[in-house]
């Protein structure tokens, strides 16, 4: 089979349009004239871990000190803690009504 | 984003890839004039190679226009080590793939011989091998994607095996392999239109 080497190898070459060239540097000249995109926040973020993971570590320290159970009836018997407990509900649920009524509208 | 002094090229910048190196290293820093350069230089291989793939003249310059672009994107991660044009030819062929994965095949033209112009038998049989080629070619096209692409990307690349593997990523068996599958493929395919010795 070397007519097909021959004919797979041989093919007419397609020289580029008029036009070809700038066609293709205003491309590129718009996206070198792009913002470059935003860093990813990786102090913020390392902020965040550090602090989620101390959180994490305090919680897992006082629940091994205390035992599960007393700990939640410690929590339960502290004052104000069901009521602050109650209006973060109702935050989150209103927060997600206006939520979904903004992207209704959008 | 130009730097207008930057077209000077230095005496030690000699060979092609050297080059090449030179204005991707103007390129990756924000001298578009430098792409220019090389797009002037590459476009018509980027384009050839879209034309093999699609055999549509405004779809490949399409197709040649975003490989050039996404590689102005990616500039500032090329290796200098590299060659240019490898690194290039691979992102073009994974901008031509990705812009042919929907597209439907290309028709196979039926071997219309007698319909050739009247003239000398020469002339007939010239027009008769032309449309067999195409047929040839079409049928290459309508291959599965990785037998496809290895084809098509050896024969453009003067059938260099060594240079075909380093563009798909592959080791020189696996290209083997798949080139070896494909032409089976494709010549059972063209027994079953008739074609027994292109």
């Amino acid at each position: 089979m070397d007519e097909l080497d021959r004919i797979l190898g041989a093919d007419d070459p397609l020289t580029p349009g008029s036009g070809f060239t700038a066609r293709v540097m205003t491309a590129v000249r718009d996206v070198a004239a792009e913002e470059p995109p935003l860093p990813f926040p990786w102090a913020r973020f390392a902020v965040g871990l550090a602090a989620c993971v101390a959180a994490a570590f305090s919680i897992a320290s006082f629940l091994s000190l205390v035992g599960a159970r007393e700990a939640l009836q410690v929590v339960a018997e502290t004052p104000g803690v069901g009521e602050a407990l109650m209006v973060a509900a109702i935050s989150a649920s209103v927060a997600q009504v206006f939520r979904n009524r903004a992207r209704a509208d959008f | 984003m130009t730097s207008a002094g930057s077209t000077t090229v230095p005496a030690e910048v000699e060979t092609p890839r050297d080059r090449d190196n030179h204005d991707a290293a103007l390129a990756a820093a924000g001298d578009t004039e430098a792409f220019a350069r090389l797009v002037a230089r590459w476009q018509d291989r980027m384009l050839g190679l879209a034309w093999r793939f699609c055999r549509d003249r405004t779809m490949a310059e399409d197709m040649a226009q975003d490989a050039f672009v996404r590689a102005f994107r990616a500039l500032p991660r090329f290796r200098a080590d590299a060659a240019f044009g490898t690194w290039l030819t691979a992102i073009a062929l994974n901008t031509y793939r990705t812009a042919l994965r929907d597209r439907p095949p290309v028709p196979v033209v039926p071997l219309l011989a007698s319909h050739a112009p009247v003239g000398a038998a020469g002339q007939t049989d010239g027009v008769a091998q032309r449309e067999m080629a195409e047929i040839v070619r079409a049928q290459v096209l309508r291959l599965p994607d990785r037998y496809r692409t290895a084809m098509v990307l050896y024969y453009f690349q003067e059938q260099n095996v060594a240079e075909t593997a380093r563009i798909l990523g592959v080791r020189v068996g696996t290209l083997k392999g798949r080139l070896h599958r494909g032409r089976q493929l494709l010549e059972r395919r063209l027994r079953a239109l008739g074609i027994t010795d292109p």
